[in-house]
Parts: structure tokens; C-alpha cells; sequence
């Protein structure tokens, strides 16, 4: 695990860092079909050419304020056990090697809904970049069993 | 593996299976020439292979039973008694045939046991050469074992094997295609470009030509599925010591492989069920009146784009009484649900999951268990399952299942502006509420009559969580049938009929029931497939049948069978009905002599309390008013009315689907839907008034 690349993608103000190895594809202005009943973080369905894509909204799933509606955002698909799902962010920037060496622990302070979500925090010299674990970030149902 | 001994194993393990049916036909028609040349020359034929490949421990094997078989062929031994031991050698090769595709070789051991035993009664033979047993009348379809060709292998005439993953890709990849191809006809619409048009005609030819031939390759003969079952019938049979003949029929219908596998364990338990409970044993059915052997027929057939499959008995069928008793046990149904239960109702208990697994049901008949998983399988498949039973004759399941599953023609639905599709084989027509067919509400629940029939009706925004209540009495409905219910789903509009490859949903929505999938539609949009086993959950009917947690004061009352009904009006529009026999008198009141104890309306009758039910009726300002004052079991009560509309005397057909407190449930009577009240709750008058005046208002 020496040299992983990450995309960097933005929320609100914060980077976040989403592992190249799973990302497809990076969309724009997609339709998107609602899903009732789902969790509140899923936006909805899409047609990525034939296939079937569950939109996750990561502000929501973040616990973040709603973008502001006036500002287009980005989609990010990944691949996650088989399935592709699009990730919709603020804005989707650089990818940055990271080193094992370079990274830090997830602090304690840092928001539970993010902490269950982070693999490990990397210090760029912006800021500090969430690492996220995809496949905790795509289990919603712990999420589920604290808002009940 | 070597590519040569994978062909062999698939091959082998085919021709095992054959061979597998063939002796047990054998066994019930031992004259049969032709079977038993059969049966000889599938083992010359895997035999011979053995050789090639150098197996020898299965090639021992089968030389000896190949020589018990020509003995028989040439009718020096006669074929029953021979038939178990044959039995026995194949699956011995079986076992072998397995560890060999696991193991890449044969397994070590021996089969001694089973190859003297074979040698010995082949011996037998040879030692009263033409005995009694009968000559053949003409040689069997070959000459001698010797000069005698095996049998071609599989792939010769023409056709080779091909993985059924490529195929399984190759139907997912023309799916595709097709779905393509309705989105650029739907694109292209309405251009005129002559040229370009003609180019789409062709190739939309040439999509549905090449979707039906690949459609072809899944599809299988049914029989194939069967080929196991006429061995597990024999050895059932032994096993519970009964007679049982195994008749099927339409064994050359075709199905999608898909489909077929799913629904090979839910028959294998039909059949095994039939066998096991169905059919008696043989002392029984002399008893009664019938032949010694009972007969289990399954047949297959295409209807439409569905293939339907019967299985029937002739045992001794479904007892109601019997169910009724362990219904009674199992705490399902009250005294009074049950009597007003229809042998038709009953039987349905079966697949009641609760039902089949409660441990005290299974001693009576033993017939209901697994039999829920048996109809959500089928169900699972956009199929239906229907019991017929008649006590005495036998039951028949009847199972319709779709040919293929790959693409399935669909509905799509308009709700609040979304789209949202359901498979047609689940919509049984769509009907405009109106003035022709209006909306009728009992308490808070929407039902419809149609037909005579009290459909009850969910709203599609409602079970979506869309909220907005539909208010207008105008909407159009969609019958839906799921097993043996019926209702209507409630929508906005029906947009247009598309066929559609259902996408399974991804692990984050596949909590949601209400979604059976997802499809991309023709015009490239993502639409939501909506389940309709659960659209039926939804408007409740489907677990009608368990206890009524709602309505507890259902137990110790029975509806009345006739003597007698009170019609009435009071609070909303439906009328409600009280037996003519629990009625003391019907009383005038005025306003004021109306009192109020807490929230409970009572007036002085006869120098007591009487508490009054006044379905909301207090809550505008009423004027003369009449009591129906009731008596059950020492208690009196009251019920305040509008209007008295007639007495009649009828049975009713109670629906308990809508059943409350306070109400038993719905029938029809005097022509009209009414709702037959609980005299016990006119005692304990008042629990449901908050809500009554609700729906009054």
C-alpha cells in the first residue's frame, strides 16, 4: 500500500479524496430518476450507457448543508462490489499520489458521519484531504440505525 | 481439465440420467423392447468412451451391467427383478462421474460388491439359456453388441455445446440491442428521411429475428427438468409404501433454461408433497373404493407467452374440516371468520407461512408445508399458483409461469409525474373511476365495486410516500392480481406498454419491497419496476388471514347465518347492518335527552344507562334522532341512526378485509355494500367514535 492516487473531489468548502482504483467515469448534467422510499442520501437512478447507476448525494450523506442551487454539480462514478454508483459532488479536481508514510489517523474530534466514512486523513499543503473508504461510504445502514 | 474428459463428464452425466429414467420405465413396462434397447445402448455407448480415456474402474462397471442388459435385451432374464441392482451400478457411476469432474481422475475404490452381483445374475442367465422368459419377437432395434456402433456422441448431428454463461451473455448483450433499437425508433419517430427509415426498418427486423433466435437457444424442453423425477417417484414410493404412478404429459414444451431451473425445486417439493400426503397408501384407497396404485400427473402446456403446468393427484384431497380444526388450534382465525371461510378460502390456508410451519398443523395432513415458499418462488417469477382440492378426489396445483424472463412486457404508470412500470402478466384491466364505477369508502379504506365484487383499492401515491392525497373522485385504476387476491392500485395515468429488461437494483434500494427492479426505457430514461406481491402487502389483503390484531372484540362474536338484518344509515353514507335477533326496540330520541359522560354519549333507557354508538352523528347538530337498542349477553347498548333503511332477510358473504372495531367486515345486502356492525361493541359503545366522525365529516 506504498503509492495509492486519489481524486480529489470538493464539498462545501472540503476536499475529500476518492480512490482511483474504483473511479469509471466523471459525469455532468445527468437526469435522474427519484427513488421513494430510499434513504435520504440517494438522489436517484441514471442511464450510463445502458447501465443502471444509483446516485449517492454526498453533501447529504455528509451531513453537509444543501449545495446551493444556482451551482451545477459533478457526478463521480465508482465501482463498488459489482455496481456503479455516482457520487455527486461540488466539484471534481486533481489526482494526488499518496504515500502510506504520508497519511495520518482519523482524528477522534472529527464528525461521526465522517469518521465512519474515512480510511485516513492526508495533509496537502491546502489543507487537510478526507480519504474516504467507498464501501463504508456506500453502506448506508449503520447511518439508518443511528437517525432511528 | 483436458477438454476431451470435460465433454465426457457433461455428456456422462446426461446420459446417467437418461439411463436413470429409462430403467425405471423399464420397470413398469418390462416388455417395453424398444426402452430396453435403449437402456443397452446408452452403457455400450459411455462405456465404450471409458475405454478411450483409459477409466477403468467405471468402464469394469458398466461392462458388467451392459452384459446383465443384453441378457435382457435378448430375453434370457426378465427385467424386474434385475432392474434395482441396474439402478444401483448407475448411480455408483454417478458417484464417479462427480469426483471425477472435482478430482480431474477416477476416485479411488472399488465396486466389487456391484459388479459380482451383476456377473452373478448375468451367470444365472447363461445357465438356463432360453428359460421361460419370452423371445424377443424380432430383434431390438440393433444388431449384436459386438458389430453395434455406440451411439454418436451428442455433438455430431449438427449441434455442438456451447456454455450456457455465453449464452446467458449473449441474451444479456441482445436485450441490450433491443432496448437500443426502441430508443432510436422512439428518436427517430418522426422523421420522414426516407432512406434512413428504411436503413431502421431493417434493422429493427433484424433485432427481433435475432432476439427470438437467441431467445431459441435458452429455451429447453421441460422434460429435461423432469428426467429425475420418475427415479424419486419409484423410490418414494418404496419408501412410504405406496403405489404411485407417475403420468407426464407435454414433456417436449419449451421454456426459457432460466426459468426452468428456477422452478425445478419448487415442483421436486410439489411432487414429493403429492407422494407423501396427497396419495394414500394402498390399503386406504381400496378402502376407498379406488384402484391400489394412486396416480400423480404432471403436464405441461403453452399458453400464450406462458407455459402452465398442473400437477394432480388423485388422493384424498384437502380436508376443510381438518384445516378448519388446526386453523382453530393455531390461533389463524376466529370461530366466526372461520365459518364465514368458503372451502375455497380454506384451502388457501396452505400457503400460508405460518401455517405451514406451525408444528401442530403438519401432524393433521402435513400438506401445507413449504408450500409458501413453493408460491413466492413461483410468484418471484411473475407466475401464479392455484389449488384445487375436492376431498376424497385429489388436489391439482396449477402453475403459470412466464416463458422467458429476460424481457417482460410492462405498464408504465404515471404517479405525481414519475413513471413507474409493472409487469403486465399482473394487470387485469384498467378501469376510470366515475360516475360508472365509483369510489365507495368504508372507515378510511377506498374500495371499488366492480362486478359484484368489493375491490379494495390502494393509492399508488400513498404507498410511494408521495403524500398528496388523491382527492378527486376521477382516477383511473389498475386491477391487479397477485395469487388469488385482487385489488386496484389507485394512479394518475397510464402512459404506454414497453417491453423491458428488469435490471436487479443495487444493494443500497434492495431493502425497498415495494421495487422489484429497474429497466431503462426506449427513450433512455431509468423507471422503477413496482412489485406487485408488494402493492398487494400494501392494501393489506394479503395477510388477511392473521390474527385480528385490530379488531379483538372479533373473537367472541359470530355473524348471525340469516334470521334477519336491520339496514340503516348513520354518520357516513355506507349503510350498516345489525341482526333483526339482538334488537330490543328502536327508540325516538331528541337532542337533549342525549347526555355526555366524559366523552362517552349515553341516555336514560328504562331508568339505566345506555351507552350510545354515535358514529359522529353528535357532532352535528342533530335533530330527532333513533336509537337501535341492542342486547348480547346481559348488556345493552345503543346505536344512534339517521335513517332506518329496510329490514332484509340474507346470509351475507362476510369480507373481513375491512374489518375495525366495531365492524365485523363488508357484505353486500339489499343490493348494496354495507357494513355489518358488532352487537358487542354496542355495549362498549363509543371506542371507535373519534375516528368514525372522521370519516363521517
Amino acid at each position: 500500500m506504498s503509492g495509492r492516487d486519489f481524486v480529489l473531489v470538493t464539498l462545501a468548502g472540503q476536499e475529500f479524496g476518492i480512490p482511483v482504483a474504483q473511479v469509471r467515469d466523471v459525469l455532468r448534467r445527468q437526469k435522474i430518476t427519484p427513488v421513494p422510499l430510499s434513504h435520504p442520501a440517494v438522489a436517484g437512478l441514471l442511464n450510463l450507457r445502458g447501465r443502471i447507476v444509483t446516485a449517492v448525494d454526498l453533501r447529504r450523506r455528509l451531513g453537509l448543508p444543501p449545495r446551493d442551487a444556482a451551482r451545477e454539480p459533478a457526478e463521480i462514478v465508482v465501482e463498488q462490489g459489482g455496481d456503479l454508483y455516482a457520487l455527486i459532488v461540488d466539484a471534481v479536481g486533481d489526482v494526488v499520489g499518496v504515500t502510506q508514510e504520508s497519511l495520518e489517523p482519523v482524528p477522534a474530534m472529527l464528525d461521526p458521519l465522517w469518521r465512519a466514512v474515512a480510511e485516513a486523513v492526508y495533509p496537502a499543503e491546502r489543507g487537510l484531504v478526507v480519504l474516504i473508504d467507498i464501501a463504508r461510504l456506500l453502506d448506508l445502514a449503520p447511518t439508518l440505525r443511528a437517525a432511528s | 481439465m483436458d477438454e476431451l474428459l470435460r465433454d465426457f463428464i457433461a455428456e456422462t452425466t446426461e446420459h446417467l440420467t437418461v439411463l436413470d429414467r429409462d430403467l425405471v420405465a423399464i420397470e413398469q413396462s418390462p416388455e417395453d423392447r424398444g426402452l430396453i434397447g435403449d437402456a443397452f445402448r446408452t452403457v455400450h455407448s459411455i462405456k465404450g468412451t471409458c475405454g478411450f480415456l483409459g477409466l477403468k474402474r467405471l468402464e469394469t462397471l458398466l461392462h458388467a451391467a451392459e452384459t446383465l442388459l443384453g441378457k435382457i435385451r435378448d430375453g434370457v432374464l426378465p427385467a424386474g427383478p434385475a432392474i434395482g441392482m441396474l439402478l444401483g451400478a448407475c448411480d455408483r457411476a454417478k458417484t464417479i462421474v462427480t469426483a471425477l469432474a472435482s478430482e480431474g481422475h477416477e476416485p479411488d475404490g472399488a465396486d466389487g460388491d456391484i459388479v459380482a452381483r451383476l456377473e452373478l445374475s448375468a451367470r444365472a442367465g447363461t445357465a438356463m439359456p432360453g428359460a421361460e422368459a419370452p423371445r424377443a419377437p424380432e430383434p431390438a432395434t440393433g444388431g449384436p453388441a459386438a458389430s453395434e456402433p455406440a451411439t454418436p456422441p451428442l455433438g455430431a448431428a449438427g449441434s455442438i455445446r456451447v456454455n450456457l454463461d455465453t449464452i446467458d451473455r449473449l441474451m444479456a448483450e441482445v436485450s441490450e440491442l433491443v432496448l437500443t433499437r426502441n430508443q432510436l425508433m422512439q428518436m427517430l419517430r418522426d422523421r420522414t428521411d426516407g432512406e434512413a427509415m428504411l436503413a431502421l426498418q431493417r434493422l429493427s427486423h433484424v433485432t427481433s429475428d435475432l432476439q427470438e433466435s437467441v431467445m431459441q437457444t435458452r429455451m429447453q424442453p421441460i422434460g429435461q427438468a423432469w428426467a429425475k423425477l420418475p427415479r424419486m417417484m419409484r423410490d418414494l414410493g418404496r419408501e412410504l409404501g405406496k403405489k404411485i404412478e407417475l403420468k407426464l404429459e407435454g414433456s417436449e414444451t419449451e421454456l426459457d433454461r432460466q426459468v426452468l431451473e428456477l422452478i425445478k425445486d419448487p415442483f421436486t417439493h410439489l411432487i414429493r408433497n403429492a407422494a407423501d400426503h396427497g396419495i394414500e397408501t394402498p390399503a386406504e384407497r381400496r378402502r376407498a373404493g379406488k384402484t391400489e396404485a394412486g396416480t400423480v400427473t404432471l403436464a405441461a402446456r403453452q399458453e400464450g407467452s406462458a407455459i402452465v403446468i398442473t400437477l394432480a393427484d388423485d388422493g384424498h384431497g384437502i380436508d376443510a374440516r381438518q384445516i378448519r380444526a388446526s386453523l382453530r388450534r393455531g390461533d389463524f382465525a376466529t370461530e366466526a371468520e372461520l365459518r364465514a371461510m368458503s372451502e375455497q378460502q380454506l384451502q388457501q390456508f396452505v400457503f400460508h407461512p405460518g401455517f405451514t410451519t406451525a408444528a401442530q398443523v403438519t401432524s393433521v395432513s402435513g400438506r401445507g408445508v413449504g408450500l409458501d415458499v413453493v408460491r413466492s418462488n413461483v410468484e418471484k417469477l411473475g407466475g401464479t399458483v392455484e389449488l384445487a382440492s375436492t376431498p376424497g378426489r385429489g388436489t391439482r396445483f396449477t402453475i403459470k409461469i412466464p416463458l422467458t424472463l429476460a424481457i417482460v412486457p410492462a405498464l408504465l404508470l404515471d404517479c405525481v409525474g414519475q413513471r413507474f412500470a409493472i409487469p403486465q402478466t399482473a394487470v387485469a384491466e384498467l378501469i376510470r373511476a366515475g360516475a360508472d364505477h365509483p369510489i365507495e369508502w368504508i372507515h378510511d379504506a377506498p374500495v371499488l365495486r366492480l362486478r359484484g365484487n368489493l375491490l379494495p383499492l390502494v393509492a399508488l401515491r400513498d404507498v410511494l410516500g408521495f403524500g398528496t392525497p388523491a382527492g378527486e373522485r376521477e382516477t383511473l385504476i389498475a386491477v391487479l392480481g397477485y395469487g388469488m387476491q385482487r385489488f386496484g392500485v389507485m394512479i394518475d395515468d397510464v402512459d404506454d406498454a414497453e417491453e423491458i429488461v428488469v435490471k436487479s437494483l443495487s444493494p443500497l434500494l434492495r431493502g425497498i419491497k415495494l421495487f422489484a427492479g429497474s429497466t431503462i426505457l426506449g427513450d433512455g430514461s431509468v423507471v422503477l419496476i413496482l412489485d406487485p406481491g408488494a402493492l398487494a402487502a400494501a392494501v393489506g389483503t394479503v395477510e388477511s388471514v392473521e390474527p385480528p390484531r385490530a379488531a379483538p372484540p372479533l373473537r367472541h362474536n359470530a355473524v348471525p347465518r340469516s334470521g334477519g338484518w336491520l339496514l340503516f344509515r348513520a354518520g357516513a353514507d355506507t349503510p350498516k347492518a345489525l341482526p333483526l335477533a339482538a334488537i330490543l326496540r328502536i327508540e325516538e330520541v331528541a337532542p337533549r335527552q342525549i347526555e355526555w359522560i366524559e366523552s362517552q354519549p349515553v341516555m336514560l333507557y328504562r331508568g339505566a344507562t345506555l351507552p350510545l354508538h354515535s358514529f359522529g352523528i353528535l357532532d352535528h347538530a342533530p335533530g330527532k334522532q333513533c336509537v337501535v337498542v341492542v342486547e348480547q349477553s346481559g348488556k345493552t347498548g345503543g346505536f344512534l341512526v339517521d335513517e332506518i333503511i329496510d329490514t332484509v332477510d340474507e346470509t351475507p358473504v362476510l369480507d373481513r378485509t375491512l374489518a375495525r372495531p366495531g365492524v365485523l367486515g363488508v357484505a353486500m345486502m339489499g343490493g348494496r355494500m354495507t357494513e355489518i356492525l358488532d352487537i358487542a361493541d354496542g355495549a362498549a359503545a363509543g371506542k371507535g367514535d373519534a375516528k368514525s366522525s372522521r370519516s363521517a365529516a
